[in-house]
C-alpha cells in the first residue's frame, strides 16, 4: 500500500484543542509513522541507523527520516529522532556528519542520552535536544542539569509516581515528557548490565537481550528458595488510561507511547485510543468510561499491563512470573485501501473468508462492526478466503469507510 | 594512584586505614548497595579517625534522588557537613544541586553512564571534582580515557559489581506471590538463571532491588597500566573489613598469585577482570 503525501488526500480526523498537551507516537517503519499521525499522534519518535537504542527496531535511513518528516510537517506535526545511546569512545567517528543530515532532514529534535551527543548537537547544528528516558532524570536538579546544557526537554523516568511527576514538572522549566504505555524497563533505565554480563550485547548501546524477562532459580545461601514459580524482574507493561487527566492536569508536556518495533494494528489501536480519550477528556473535563478505552486497547495489546508506578507502588500483580505475557487479540485482517466501484479495495493483512464478522475502525471513528460477503481478487476472481499477505482484495461493506481505516475480526 | 575501601564496622576503621587512604561510607535512610549504613554519630565518629590520621572519607548517595527525598536529604546534609570529611559521591545528577555549595568535594558516579572520555570529562566543566569510570569500559577503553582524563578519576577495582539497580521491591514481590514468609533482607540471597550455573547475589532493601555479577571483578593483573587512575576502590560488599584488609594489602604487595589463589579459595570465590578484556556488541 502506498501512504504518502502524494497521496489523493491527506485526512485530519480530529478537532484541535488550544492545548499544550502532545501525544507521541513510536514508529519503527514509514507506514507505521504514517499510521500513528493518522490515527491521531502529534509527533512520533524514530530511531536512525547510528546512535539509537532498539538496534532491531528496523531502523530508518535519512533518506527515510527525510520523508518522515515532510510527511509529518505537511500535517502540522513533528518528527523526532532517538540518537540516545551512551557511547564509547569508538561512537565518536561520523556523530557530527551523521546530526548534520538530521538537521538537513528537518527533524524536529533528537532525544539524546550521552552529554557528549548533546553538546555536539548544540554546537554543531540548531537541532532541539531532548534527553532519554536512558538517563533516569528523576528529579527537577537533574531536569536543571540537562536544561542547563541546553536541552528542551527532559524524558522523565519511568519511576515516577503522579505526584512525583507533579513536582518534578512544577519545578522545571523545561517541557517534561512521561512514558504513559507500552514496555517497562525493571531497573532504573541506563542504570542496567544485565544484558552486557550475560550476553555481551551493550543495553546502552541497542543491544539489550532484555535478561531482565528471564527466569531464575532463587536461593538463600545454597538453599533452593523457589519452586515451580520461578523468580523473575519482569514486569508487566504500563498502560495509564485511567491517569492521563492526572498527567495533563499537572502540566506534563508531551505523553509518550513506547514500542517501536510494535505492528501497524497496535500503534493504529494504541494512538486511536489514547487520542479519543486526551480530546474527551479536553473537551469535556471529563472521561465518560475509562472501561470503553481499555476495552478498545485490549483489542491490539498483546501483554499483560498496570500502571507502573502512577498509582500504587508496585507489587506482585505489577510483576510477571513464569509465563509469557503474551494475550490474545484481535486480528488485523486488513487495510482499506480505496473505494472501487461497489467495492472497497482491501490489502489484505491476515487471513480471512467469507461470513466472517469483522470491524473497522479509522482515525477518529469508532468500530462498526459488519459480516464480510463475498471476497473477489482484483481480477474479479471469487475467492474463497483471503488468504495472501499483503493481497489486494475487494469487498463490500455496508457503511462508509476511507482509506487507513483498519479492519480486524470482531469475534476472536 | 591511592586506595580506597568500604567498611562494615567503625571498630575496623583504624586499621583498614594502616592500609588505604581512606573511607567510603554510606548513611542510614539515604544508603543503597552499601557494606553499612551508619547513622550521624556513627560518621561523626569516622569522620574524627580519618581527620586526626590525615585520611580521605567519602559520603556516598547511590540512592536515584526522588523528590519526596529532598527535604530530608538538605536536613542530613546540614547535620553533617561541617564534619571532617572530604566530600560526597554521587550516584544522581540531581544531587549536585544540592551540594554544590557544601564546600565538599563532589563526585559523579553513576556506575554506568561514564563510557567514553567525553561523558567522564564533562561534569569537571559543572564544578565536580571527581568521576568515576563505568564497569561495562574494557581496559583500552579505559586507557584512552585516563589518557585525557580533566580531573580526579575513581574506578572500583575490586569486588562484586552491581549489574541491576530497580525501585522495585522484587523480593518482596516474590515471596508475595509465592505465599511464603522469608527472611531475605541480607546478603546472602543470590539468584541463579534457569540455563547458566553462576549464582549472583541479590539485595533488596527500601530503595529497591541490586543484582549484582556473580564473580568478584580483580584488576590486579592491570595496576601496572592504571597509572593515571587517581583512586581505586575496593569494595567489600558481600564480605566484610578483614576481606578488605586483605585484599587492600595484597593490591599494594608484588604479585603472589598462591597468594591469590589462597584468597578465593579461602573465601570461596572466583576472580574475574569483568569487562576489561570484552568487547561489548554495539548493534546486534
Amino acid at each position: 500500500m502506498k501512504l504518502g503525501i502524494q497521496g489523493s488526500y491527506i485526512y485530519v480526523p480530529f478537532i484541535r484543542f488550544d492545548t499544550m498537551i502532545e501525544l507521541l507516537a513510536p514508529a519503527g517503519d514509514l507506514e507505521k509513522l504514517k499510521i500513528a499521525y493518522l490515527y491521531g499522534a502529534d509527533a512520533v519518535f524514530i530511531g536512525g541507523q547510528e546512535y539509537s537504542l532498539r538496534a532491531r527496531a528496523s531502523n530508518f535511513s535519512l533518506e527515510e527520516i527525510k520523508e518522515g518528516a515532510l510527511f509529518a510537517h505537511n500535517l502540522g506535526k513533528k518528527l523526532y529522532v532517538t540518537a540516545n545511546i551512551i557511547p564509547h569512545d569508538e561512537n565518536y567517528e561520523g556523530l557530527v556528519a551523521y546530526l548534520k543530515g538530521l538537521e538537513e532532514a528537518k527533524v524536529d529534535a533528537i532525544i539524546v542520552a550521552s552529554p557528549y551527543i548533546l553538546d555536539m548537537a548544540k554546537k554543531h547544528t540548531n537541532l532541539e535536544v531532548h534527553i532519554s528516558t536512558q538517563q533516569s532524570v528523576l528529579n527537577h536538579y537533574a531536569v536543571q542539569y540537562f536544561e542547563d546544557k541546553g536541552a528542551s526537554r527532559v524524558v522523565l523516568g519511568r519511576e515516577l509516581t503522579t505526584s512525583e511527576i507533579k513536582e518534578v514538572t512544577q519545578k522545571s522549566h523545561a517541557e517534561i515528557e512521561v512514558f504513559i504505555h507500552g514496555g517497562m524497563c525493571a531497573s532504573y533505565s541506563g542504570r542496567c548490565t544485565l544484558s552486557n554480563t550475560f550476553t555481551l550485547r551493550d543495553a546502552n548501546r541497542g543491544g539489550c537481550a532484555h535478561s531482565c524477562r528471564w527466569n531464575y532459580d532463587l536461593y538463600d545461601k545454597s538453599e533452593k528458595i523457589s519452586d515451580d514459580t520461578l523468580f523473575s524482574m519482569s514486569s508487566k507493561d504500563l498502560q495509564s488510561l485511567r491517569f492521563i487527566p492526572s498527567l495533563i492536569d499537572v502540566g506534563v508536556h508531551s505523553l509518550k507511547i513506547e514500542g517501536r518495533m510494535k505492528s501497524i494494528h497496535y500503534i493504529a489501536t494504541v494512538v486511536w485510543v489514547y487520542r479519543m480519550l486526551i480530546d474527551e477528556y479536553l473537551k469535556t473535563g471529563k472521561v465518560e468510561s475509562f472501561e470503553y478505552y481499555e476495552a478498545e486497547i485490549a483489542k491490539a495489546e498483546n501483554r499483560l499491563t498496570k500502571e507502573g508506578f502512577l498509582g500504587e507502588f508496585p507489587n506482585k500483580e505489577f510483576q510477571l512470573y513464569n509465563s509469557r505475557s503474551e494475550i490474545p487479540t484481535k486480528t488485523f485482517v486488513g487495510i482499506v485501501l480505496e473505494e472501487s466501484g461497489q467495492f472497497i479495495k482491501v490489502e489484505q493483512r491476515n487471513h480471512f473468508k467469507p461470513n466472517d464478522l469483522l470491524e473497522v475502525f479509522g482515525p477518529g471513528k469508532k468500530p462498526v462492526t459488519f459480516v464480510v460477503e463475498e471476497i473477489y481478487d482484483t481480477e474479479m476472481n471469487l475467492l474463497d478466503a483471503a488468504r495472501h499477505p499483503r493481497q489486494e482484495v475487494l469487498i463490500k461493506i455496508p457503511f462508509k469507510v476511507s482509506p487507513y481505516d483498519l479492519i480486524r475480526k470482531a469475534n476472536d | 594512584m591511592q586506595y580506597l575501601t568500604t567498611i562494615y564496622k567503625i571498630e575496623n576503621a583504624n586499621k583498614l586505614l594502616e592500609v588505604s587512604s581512606g573511607l567510603i561510607v554510606g548513611l542510614k535512610d539515604y544508603g543503597t548497595r552499601e557494606t553499612s549504613r551508619f547513622s550521624v554519630s556513627e560518621f561523626k565518629e569516622l569522620s574524627n579517625i580519618t581527620n586526626k590520621l590525615s585520611k580521605t572519607l567519602y559520603v556516598s548517595f547511590k540512592m536515584m534522588l526522588h523528590e519526596p527525598k529532598v527535604e530530608s536529604f538538605k536536613a542530613l546534609i546540614h547535620a553533617i557537613n561541617d564534619l571532617p570529611f572530604t566530600g560526597y559521591i554521587i550516584g544522581d545528577i540531581g544531587y549536585y544541586y544540592l551540594l554544590k555549595d557544601t564546600g565538599k568535594e563532589i563526585i559523579y558516579n553513576p556506575e554506568t553512564l561514564l563510557t567514553n572520555t567525553y561523558d567522564l570529562n564533562t561534569y569537571f566543566d559543572l564544578g565536580l571534582q571527581g568521576t568515576f569510570i563505568s564497569k561495562e569500559v574494557n581496559l583500552e577503553e579505559i586507557k584512552e580515557m585516563l589518557k585525557n582524563k580533566k580531573g580526579k578519576i575513581f574506578m572500583t577495582g575490586h569486588g562484586y559489581l552491581n549489574m541491576f539497580y530497580s525501585r522495585r521491591l522484587l523480593l518482596d514481590s516474590y515471596f508475595e506471590q509465592i505465599g511464603k514468609t522469608h527472611d531475605y533482607h541480607h546478603e546472602q540471597m543470590r539468584i541463579k538463571e534457569e540455563r547458566r550455573d553462576p549464582l549472583h547475589p541479590i539485595l533488596e532493601d527500601e530503595h529497591g532491588t541490586h543484582v549484582y555479577r556473580s564473580d568478584v571483578t580483580s584488576t590486579l593483573d592491570i595496576l601496572n597500566e592504571l597509572t593515571n587512575l587517581d583512586y581505586l576502590v575496593i569494595d567489600s560488599i558481600f564480605h566484610n573489613d578483614a576481606y578488605a584488609i586483605e585484599i587492600l594489602k595484597l593490591y599494594q604487595s608484588e604479585i603472589d598469585l598462591d597468594k591469590v589463589s589462597q584468597l578465593q579459595e579461602k573465601y570461596n570465590e572466583t576472580w574475574d577482570t569483568g569487562f576489561l578484556y570484552l568487547r561489548t556488541i554495539y548493534k546486534v
